[in-house]
């Protein structure tokens, strides 16, 4: 039973993972939106908080852990403060694109509804993955540094469209962290993990205010982008 | 003529606060005020000094005749008379009867009204590339047949723009918001109060349930401890802080508390100043409610029965005991448990929030926590408890609607308010943008830069001076372009038609002032040349476009100033700003604060009174939304968790901010723009773009080994930039760049280096100061480190599609013919 949650967990962590990583790249993205400055770092840096935290919960579920897991209570407590134990080299980044967690059954990307193209997000997320791993080692992702001269007009964003399509892609990846975490506090109450649960209680929250953030941005952007037409060829009354 | 700013404190009239009776009196609704003797009615103990400037070798005498204004200068809301002599305006005098500054003038108010150059009198449009001279008839006819072909493309409404200043009078604003909401139907409204008033406002909505200052000035003369967090009262504020500054000299001074940088003048008088570090004001915030609330000095029944959040506000602000806020701040914990102090003891407390909070990193949450201060301690409502929110001038904007939000503090989102204004102006409640947020300033640009945007309508408004890159955008082909002004400004060159406006005290209006007064500022001489009142334009606007409303009726149904008041008030009707009982008449015997209803002979002077909060779901502005990220927690939630008229206590964890120094980047930049010169010019090909000026203290040269002239790398955590070091810098820890026509790439790189932050609830770029560390990159001269910039500018040259009267003759530098004179 438990390893069956251990899997779960880990596509949690994978999807935690994938939207950290969907929330810098978005940023990058659209570098002239300037309401992204900012809140796409900190919903980042708390998705990739989630899988930190989650981690623990891994080890606990995916070697056929101890019968009661008030015995490991001790160990997540201090989770939080990171004992040199628990400090693994940047494993989360690495795993989420080799696919070392990959239990199968939850296939990241499974989001194509609304007939919408997922392959440029996927793209966009991959792509932002992988510059993180080129980085500079041990260089925290969230304050990442830009090129040294400003990027020129454009920066390589295509418009309203692209914009609405990321943060459509996006919110399907957060609903699935939040349908997980739910899912995940039933399983603890069950389980009788107060820690889980804890966790749960401190981290879908948070995903809320991802649902939330997404959908208060996308209702910005869409009447614009889906009722007014940009004007390809304009016929100018200009003298 | 006094010469005040050479003496300031030369003409004082220290006072003491008003007895019991008058406190007791002062608390009393305003209808049963009225039959009080009115030395106690109306008192404020405050002397009346009336402050007067006339042009040179004038005599009061031999003024013609006094017309009521308001104050030009400032955006204080002080009453004012315009000399009238031989047809001009030749001087202003403080009135003495206002209850807002009893005579006194704002130092700036006669340099206000002074005529400046490049005043338009006729209407100009743009005929082979070039601003020509024209009639009415041919410049708004052009207005007209753009936004008619654009009104019936797909998506007509999304292609009409608003960007609007804040020297329009209400009812001016009301007229462009009616136009624009109902007539038009675009979302795509806001301006210059975006980047000043939006954060006051956002962050009164959040805690009180709608916009509105909740205190009086007269709550100075009450006070026995005035706290200014981040308000250089000064600068901003002269005759307030005259108020402030006379209590202090008087018997029973009020304590004081002033958080900011040095060197202030409020600084220089505080009993406590508190100097934080740049962008750590929720912290410090977070650290005196934790005394506050651990000391016991909140009042535990005002909180239990007049607010919401408490057990949440304590569990964030537990982690911040005094020791710890301290540290984050930068400031000695005695200082900051000495602040909490006064706060706690005050049994009267009045606080300003400025622009040093409003501006900087977490701007709404920290003004929402000084809101916590007042609604903890029960600081609201009564006389001596006042708070203000200061972010900027344009109250008006905000309040009718020509900006975001939708007329008479409504909420968008509520389907009921929405209604209600369909039903006022009788038109279909589809018409009124409701189906999404309004659209920010910075949103509309880039509307207007992808091309969806084909109509941008500028009134009294300069912002091409002050956004980079705003010149090119303006200058697109598909863009049409017109501006409103009474000026030949930046922006107004870069049109396509220009309609010149009347300035003030050539028309008549209303003005609201920081404490909800509103006062009429009165037509006192004629308009130069064909220039016409922004009213008078917009109306005949509306009458040019046929706008209806469902009936056939026009919609725009007034004809001047005080019927479109008039239509203005049916408007608030019942809204937290409600008009209904100010008239013209009224008007001219004095300031009345909103909001006023019809039975009270003047308006209410403080709100709040009792703790009855503008928070019901039928009520309130806002349905509330996440400090941090701006998340909207729609109208389902809310509804649930009805508030039923108790005020939010918003807790926020501090946040730090690239703004904050710290051992990587232990210097402070901030950037100062040189005098602009005219005209603009866009970096080219092949130009020589100078590097940026960076000012060094010397000290901090000597430890980095930097010299004068050096170029030495500009690191923040956001961006690199290379500059030029001077060891001019006044003051060791901070550098500044001086921008001084670098062009845009430069311009935006200084830019993003500067761009620390968004406040995601007011929806407002935050450009402050910006932590940063400084290295040696060469001697001036090294061909190799021109390569970064020159770069960039060879970049923008390619991508720049300008039209060619706008760049400047390459290498010649003067100035090209733009504006032709016929």
């Amino acid at each position: 039973m438990s390893e069956h949650l251990a899997r779960y967990l880990e596509t949690l962590s994978r999807t935690q993972h994938e939207l950290s990583s969907g929330f810098r790249a978005l940023r990058r993205g659209h570098p002239r939106e300037p309401d992204l400055c900012g809140v796409c770092e900190r919903l980042a840096a708390q998705c990739r908080d989630h899988a930190e935290r989650l981690k623990p919960f891994l080890r606990r579920y995916r070697s056929g852990g101890p019968r009661d897991p008030r015995a490991l209570g001790a160990e997540t407590r201090t989770a939080g403060l990171r004992p040199p134990g628990f400090e693994a080299p940047r494993l989360e980044t690495a795993s989420f694109d080799a696919g070392a967690l990959d239990g199968g059954g939850f296939d990241a990307g499974g989001f194509d509804a609304a007939g919408l193209e997922t392959a440029d997000l996927q793209r966009v997320v991959r792509a932002a993955a992988e510059r993180e791993r080129a980085g500079v080692e041990g260089a925290d992702p969230g304050t990442a540094r830009r090129p040294r001269v400003t990027p020129g007009r454009g920066g390589g964003d295509g418009g309203g469209l692209v914009l609405l399509r990321d943060l459509h892609g996006l919110y399907l990846l957060a609903t699935e962290c939040d349908l997980s975490w739910s899912v995940l506090a039933q399983a603890a109450r069950g389980l009788r993990d107060d820690d889980l649960l804890d966790l749960t209680r401190h981290c879908a929250p948070e995903t809320a205010v991802h649902l939330l953030w997404l959908r208060t941005r996308m209702s910005q952007a869409a009447p614009q982008v889906l009722a007014v037409p940009r004007s390809e060829n304009d016929d100018k009354v200009r003298h | 003529m006094l010469d005040r700013i050479a003496d300031p404190r030369g003409r004082r009239t220290p006072y003491g606060p008003p007895d019991a009776v008058e406190r007791l009196a002062a608390a009393l609704p305003s209808h049963m005020r009225d039959a009080l003797p009115s030395v106690i009615r109306l008192g404020s103990p405050w002397p009346v000094r009336v402050d007067v400037f006339l042009e040179d070798g004038l005599a009061e005498q031999q003024v013609e005749h006094w017309v009521r204004a308001v104050s030009a200068a400032g955006w204080g809301g002080d009453a004012i008379d315009l000399a009238v002599r031989g047809g001009r305006v030749a001087g202003v005098r403080g009135r003495a009867g206002d209850r807002v500054n009893h005579g006194r003038l704002d130092p700036r108010e006669w340099h206000a009204w002074q005529p400046r150059a490049e005043r338009l009198t006729r209407p100009l449009v743009r005929e082979d590339g070039r601003l020509v001279e024209a009639t009415w008839e041919t410049a708004m006819d052009r207005v007209v047949a753009r936004s008619r072909e654009l009104l019936a493309r797909p998506g007509g409404w999304g292609r009409l723009a608003f960007h609007t200043g804040t020297r329009l009078f209400l009812e001016e604003h009301y007229t462009l918001a009616v136009i624009g909401k109902a007539g038009i139907g675009t979302p795509h409204m806001d301006g210059d109060t975006r980047w000043g008033a939006a954060a006051a406002a956002a962050a009164l909505a959040a805690s009180f349930g709608a916009d509105g200052q909740p205190g009086s000035y007269t709550d100075v003369d009450h006070c026995d401890a005035l706290a200014l967090w981040g308000h250089d009262c000064t600068a901003s504020h002269p005759v307030l802080w005259e108020r402030m500054l006379d209590r202090r000299l008087g018997p029973g001074p009020p304590a004081m508390i002033v958080v900011g940088p040095e060197g202030t003048a409020a600084a220089g008088e505080a009993d406590v100043h508190l100097a934080v570090r740049p962008g750590t004001n929720v912290a410090l915030l977070n650290g005196l409610l934790h005394e506050l609330i651990a000391g016991g000095w909140h009042d535990a029944a005002y909180v239990a029965a007049h607010t919401v959040g408490f057990e949440r506000l304590w569990r964030v602000v537990e982690a911040y005991p005094a020791k710890r806020a301290a540290e984050i701040c930068g400031v000695p914990v005695a200082l900051i448990e000495q602040a909490a102090e006064i706060l706690g003891a005050a049994e009267r407390l009045v606080s300003t929030v400025g622009q040093d909070f409003l501006g900087s990193n977490q701007a709404t949450a920290a003004a929402c926590q000084v809101n916590n201060v007042h609604l903890l301690r029960g600081m609201l409502g009564r006389p001596g408890a006042g708070l203000f929110q200061l972010g900027g001038p344009g109250c008006d904007a905000l309040e009718a609607g020509s900006a975001a939000d939708l007329p008479g503090l409504r909420n968008w989102a509520d389907t009921g308010h929405v209604r209600e204004l369909a039903d006022l102006w009788n038109v279909d409640p589809a018409v009124i943008p409701h189906w999404g947020p309004a659209t920010h300033a910075g949103q509309i640009l880039r509307y207007a830069e992808e091309g969806s945007v084909g109509l941008l309508w500028i009134t009294a408004s300069d912002p091409a001076a002050t956004t980079p890159g705003l010149d090119r955008i303006l200058g697109r082909e598909d863009l049409f372009v017109v501006v409103q002004d009474p000026y030949l400004t930046e922006t107004a060159r870069l049109a396509d038609v220009v309609l010149p406006a009347a300035a003030w005290g050539e028309r008549t209006g209303t003005v609201t002032g920081a404490d909800r007064t509103v006062h009429l500022c009165e037509k006192a001489v004629e308009p130069p040349g064909e220039a016409r009142t922004d009213l008078g334009i917009l109306l005949d606007y509306a009458r040019r476009m046929d706008l209806r409303d469902r009936d056939g009726r026009p919609l725009v149904h007034w004809t001047d100033a005080e019927s479109a008041f008039e239509a203005w008030k049916a408007c608030t009707r019942g809204r937290p700003c409600d008009h209904t009982g100010i008239t013209y008449e009224r008007l001219r015997a004095g300031g009345i604060q909103w909001p006023c209803a019809p039975s009270s002979s003047h308006g209410v002077e403080r709100l709040y009174a009792g703790g009855r909060f503008a928070t019901s779901p039928g009520h309130c502005q806002t349905f509330g939304a996440d400090l941090a990220t701006g998340a909207e927690y729609g109208e389902e939630r809310y509804r649930t968790g009805d508030p039923g008229g108790r005020a939010f206590l918003h807790a926020a964890e501090f946040e730090p901010s690239p703004e904050v120094a710290d051992d990587q980047h232990p210097l402070v930049l901030t950037t100062r723009r040189a005098p602009r010169r005219f005209p603009v010019r866009l970096a080219r090909l092949g130009d020589a773009v100078p590097e940026p000026c960076l000012e060094v203290h010397p000290g901090d040269a000597a430890v980095l080994g930097v010299e004068d002239g050096d170029l030495v790398r500009v690191e923040s955590r956001l961006g690199v930039l290379e500059a030029v070091a001077r060891l001019s810098g006044g003051r060791p820890g901070a550098v500044v760049l001086v921008l001084d026509g670098q062009g845009e790439a430069v311009t935006r790189a200084a830019e993003e280096l500067t761009l620390t932050a968004w406040d995601a609830v007011s929806r407002r770029p935050l450009r402050t100061a910006v932590a940063v560390r400084l290295l040696k990159a060469g001697r001036r001269g090294d061909a190799s480190l021109d390569e970064g910039l020159c770069s960039a500018a060879a970049h923008l040259g390619r991508g720049a599609a300008v039209r060619p009267e706008v760049t400047a003759a390459a290498g010649g530098g003067e100035a090209p013919e733009r504006y032709e004179e016929v």
